[in-house]
């Protein structure tokens, strides 16, 4: 196509629409408003995923048939597709035929989204077109369509049945449908299925998709198990998961988000003179694992001004480079190695000690005794050398690793999925086999680094839970035990990168049973654009398990996260749930539409409630009661909870007593009375507090 | 066509409680302000008169009796406009006698915490803390109206 596809004028279009939404305070009687405050069906769904989520879903279809099998489709058939599946649900807002031509249209026309529609079709053709979509939005189920309509129902229909459908929590469900009823050929599914659930999936899925987007594929939707994407021609896979190998592979360090630190090295002068023993500087050097080659290099560039400190600096490297971040080879054993590499530049150079002691203190006497020409040779021999320790030590295999991806994520249904990687160890945090390994201390002394306040000595361990009479700290054990590079990956290195972790309070939007990716992606870019009281705000798209993943805050939880944390399930629908463990493994959905961590009353309370009016209001409609009173507050029932739950929040007090190293919200309710009626327990409270005020 | 809407919404089982709540808020207020009196000097008591009956209710004290004693207190203490106010007015404290005596059968204990909360919820309609509209979708119509 020459010129922009529909699909993305109206997700621009959409984004924009959603934007002053929020600006004009959310709580605008426009069009969205009616969108965002129903819930559509009998669970936790917003209009939003559902009803815009339908209409994006049909004109991706549409369009990418267009594209390849069936090319008599015109724009005017798409624009009917996407408003059609906005509109198919219209008697969820309880409202005739009659009202929505005469009441809601002319919201409509206020948006952008019609706006755009109309520079594309002009205003004549989408006058026709909104009515034929009401018609067809009318007639979806029942037949009775006029023949020009019948090809665009049946994309409308099966985007309705994605989003909105249980089942299709499952991806090969809708490939299955898919196969069905649009009699789609199979060559033209590119799914990607989750093997095994981990943190990684969440952090690549969204590079996955943007590569997978870059190669000419469409992405159609986002389920809790994996992802669909509709391709007209061959992908190569291979290529795209060795990119992800190498993004594992490589250390972060040329980013330089972390400021290098200068070894002081002058203090290690009272050992040499026998002032101090070595002991005393088991804390002050530390091995390998616990330096970049920044730090190596910054503290040399400083010494280079002083020569008379090179023989310290070099006797300080060799005592870092004795001790082994894996706990296995002996310090003795170690500094020979050491000595052997810088032989290759001064042959004369010979220790004979045997504790790592005496052989440092004879090492910086010989280097006391050397010329400042043959000092630099040496000191730049010893740099590189240990630099190049660090990266080997930091570094992990491309091939193997990809062999172990496929392990997680199955990109296009490839055969040999279950492949094994065999290893003689276990990775003691995940239990997968290790192909690079790293002490489980080392990797905690790194974690030390990352998390203020960590103490590794009461950290325990369940592989020592069955000895009690060795109760284990994790020191005894971190020598024996190894981690794998992909749970260095999840942790050390996406921490560096994403400046977010498992531990730190995250909201996450959870939607289920399947989600447009276009729709998601309009949601990820929105949020940190909406949110400006934050400069760096990490927003993960996992399109593998359709959630998005909001960081709230690195320590306590305090009022205003809450509050922007409940904007953000209004405004963007899904699930929201407020953790501590956003990347765990068992997370995929949960069925109420809010849950927090932390145990509150009201908010038990209040989204038991919720539930309880769905479930009624099922009952109801099964009676053919269709405007029953619980049927009818499921049009206005996600506004009820946001702004009830909002009017709670705001009257919270802070919690002024700062605990150390302890997660949770900090807030007080004083003078709360539950009663199990929510609404009144909120506003009595309200009252409360504001005499109080 | 836009407009800022702020309106608190209560689910349609808790709308049982607080409609009464808010016919019997209005009729205080209506009262007051036809005796011409300024809502500062009216204390908290005088506003929850009706209080001490519903608990005393609640431990035993029958139904009937409970309402004839509510509206004795009130024509007594704010009087009646007319008839239609005192109908109303009577209506009100039987549906919210009837919701409490359900409530009281569900959950002995949490009435009370209950009957606490609607104290609180009075003042605050009285005094105007709460102004904003209460909503919900209580009517039951069988017009088949939005369907198709």
């Amino acid at each position: 196509m020459d010129h922009e596809s529909l699909t993305m004028t109206i997700t621009k279009a959409l984004s924009k629409d959603l934007k002053d939404f929020y600006r004009e305070g959310i709580e605008v009687e426009n069009f969205y408003y009616l969108v965002l405050s129903c819930n559509p069906k009998f669970y936790p769904i917003s209009g939003l995923q559902h009803l815009v989520g339908s209409g994006i879903l049909a004109l991706r279809l549409c369009e990418f048939a267009r594209n390849t099998f069936d090319k008599d489709l015109s724009d005017y058939d798409l624009a009917i597709a996407f408003l059609s599946g906005l509109f198919h649900d219209f008697n969820k807002w309880h409202i005739g035929s009659e009202v929505m031509r005469s009441n809601i249209l002319p919201l409509f026309r206020e948006t952008q989204v019609f706006l755009s529609l109309e520079d594309v079709l002009g205003e004549e053709k989408l006058v026709y077109a909104l009515k034929d979509a009401i018609d067809l939005a009318m007639h979806l189920e029942s037949g009775g369509l006029r023949r020009g309509l019948q090809k665009v129902a049946r994309y409308v229909r099966v985007a309705d049945y994605i989003t909105g459908g249980e089942e299709y929590w499952n991806v090969s469900e809708v490939i299955n449908l898919l196969i069905k009823e649009l009699s789609i050929d199979a060559r033209y599914l590119l799914p990607l299925i989750i093997g095994r659930q981990r943190p990684l999936i969440s952090i690549v899925s969204e590079m996955l998709e943007r590569r997978l987007e870059d190669e000419g594929a469409v992405p159609l939707v986002s389920t809790s198990t994996g992802m669909l994407f509709l391709i007209s021609k061959e992908i190569d896979v291979e290529r795209i998961k060795r990119e992800i190998a190498e993004l594992i592979q490589t250390p972060s360090e040329e980013k330089g988000e972390k400021e290098s630190k200068i070894i002081r090295y002058a203090s290690f002068r009272d050992f040499l003179s026998g002032r101090r023993k070595l002991a005393t500087y088991s804390k002050t050097f530390i091995s390998i694992a616990g330096y970049s080659p920044e730090d190596i290099k910054r503290t040399y560039e400083e010494v280079k001004k002083i020569p008379a400190d090179l023989p310290v600096f070099i006797t300080v490297l060799a005592y870092i480079y004795s001790k082994d971040p894996n706990k296995v080879e002996k310090g003795e054993v170690r500094v020979r190695k050491f000595i052997e590499v810088l032989r290759s530049v001064d042959s004369s150079l010979e220790v004979r000690g045997r504790k790592v002691g005496d052989m440092l203190k004879e090492l910086h006497n010989t280097l006391l005794s050397k010329d400042v020409q043959t000092l630099n040779a040496l000191a730049n021999k010893a740099v590189e050398f240990i630099i190049s320790e660090i990266n080997k030590f930091k570094g992990v295999d491309v091939d193997l690793i990809m062999r172990k991806i496929s392990n997680y994520i199955n990109i296009g249904l490839q055969k040999n999925v279950i492949e094994e990687v065999e290893s003689d160890e276990y990775c003691a945090s995940c239990r997968e086999p290790i192909l690079v390994s790293r002490a489980l201390g080392s990797y905690l002394q790194e974690l030390r680094n990352l998390i203020r306040g960590l103490n590794i000595s009461e950290l325990f361990h369940p592989d020592v839970q069955g000895k009690p009479e060795k109760v284990g700290a994790i020191s005894d054990v971190s020598r024996k035990l190894s981690v794998c590079e992909i749970c260095y990956y999840e942790l050390i290195e996406m921490h560096k990168r994403l400046n977010f972790a498992d531990g730190m309070w995250a909201s996450v939007l959870v939607y289920y049973p399947a989600m447009s990716i276009d729709l998601m992606k309009i949601i990820s870019t929105l949020i940190p654009q909406i949110r400006e009281r934050r400069e760096t705000l990490p927003v993960i798209s996992d399109y593998m398990t359709s959630r998005i993943i909001i960081k709230e805050a690195s320590g306590d939880l305090k009022r205003n996260d809450l509050e922007d944390a409940l904007r953000l399930w209004y405004l963007f629908g899904g699930n929201l749930v407020l953790t501590t463990t956003a990347f765990g493994s068992a997370f995929v959905w949960r069925g109420l539409p809010i849950e927090i961590e932390v145990t509150d009353i009201i908010i038990e309370e209040i989204v038991n409630e919720y539930m309880h009016i769905l479930t009624e209001a099922e009952k109801e409609y099964g009676r053919g009661l269709r405007r029953g009173r619980h049927v009818l507050f499921t049009k206005n029932i996600r506004y009820w909870l946001y702004r009830t739950l909002q009017n709670y929040i705001a009257k919270l007090e802070e919690s002024r007593i700062r605990k150390r190293n302890r997660i949770e919200i900090r807030l007080l309710r004083s003078g709360l009375q539950a009663t199990g009626l929510p609404t009144i327990d909120v506003y009595s409270f309200v009252l409360n507090q504001l005499k109080k005020g | 066509m836009s407009s800022k809407r702020y309106v608190i919404y209560v689910s349609p089982s808790e709308w049982g409680i607080v409609e009464p709540i808010k016919t019997i808020s209005d009729y205080i207020k209506s009262s007051l302000k036809r005796r011409g009196m300024n809502l500062n000097e009216v204390s908290d008591h005088q506003i929850t008169r009706i209080f001490p009956h519903l608990e005393r209710f609640l431990q035993g004290h029958p139904k009937t009796l409970t309402i004839s004693d509510i509206l004795d207190t009130f024509s007594k203490q704010f009087g009646f406009a007319n008839e239609e106010e005192k109908n109303n007015v009577q209506t009100a404290v039987a549906r919210l006698v009837d919701r409490l005596s359900m409530l009281k059968r569900r959950d002995p204990v949490r009435v009370y915490k209950l009957i606490r909360s609607l104290r609180t919820l009075l003042i605050g309609f009285v005094r105007g803390y709460l102004s904003l509209p209460i909503q919900v979708y209580e009517k039951q119509s069988e017009k088949a109206g939005g369907e198709v």
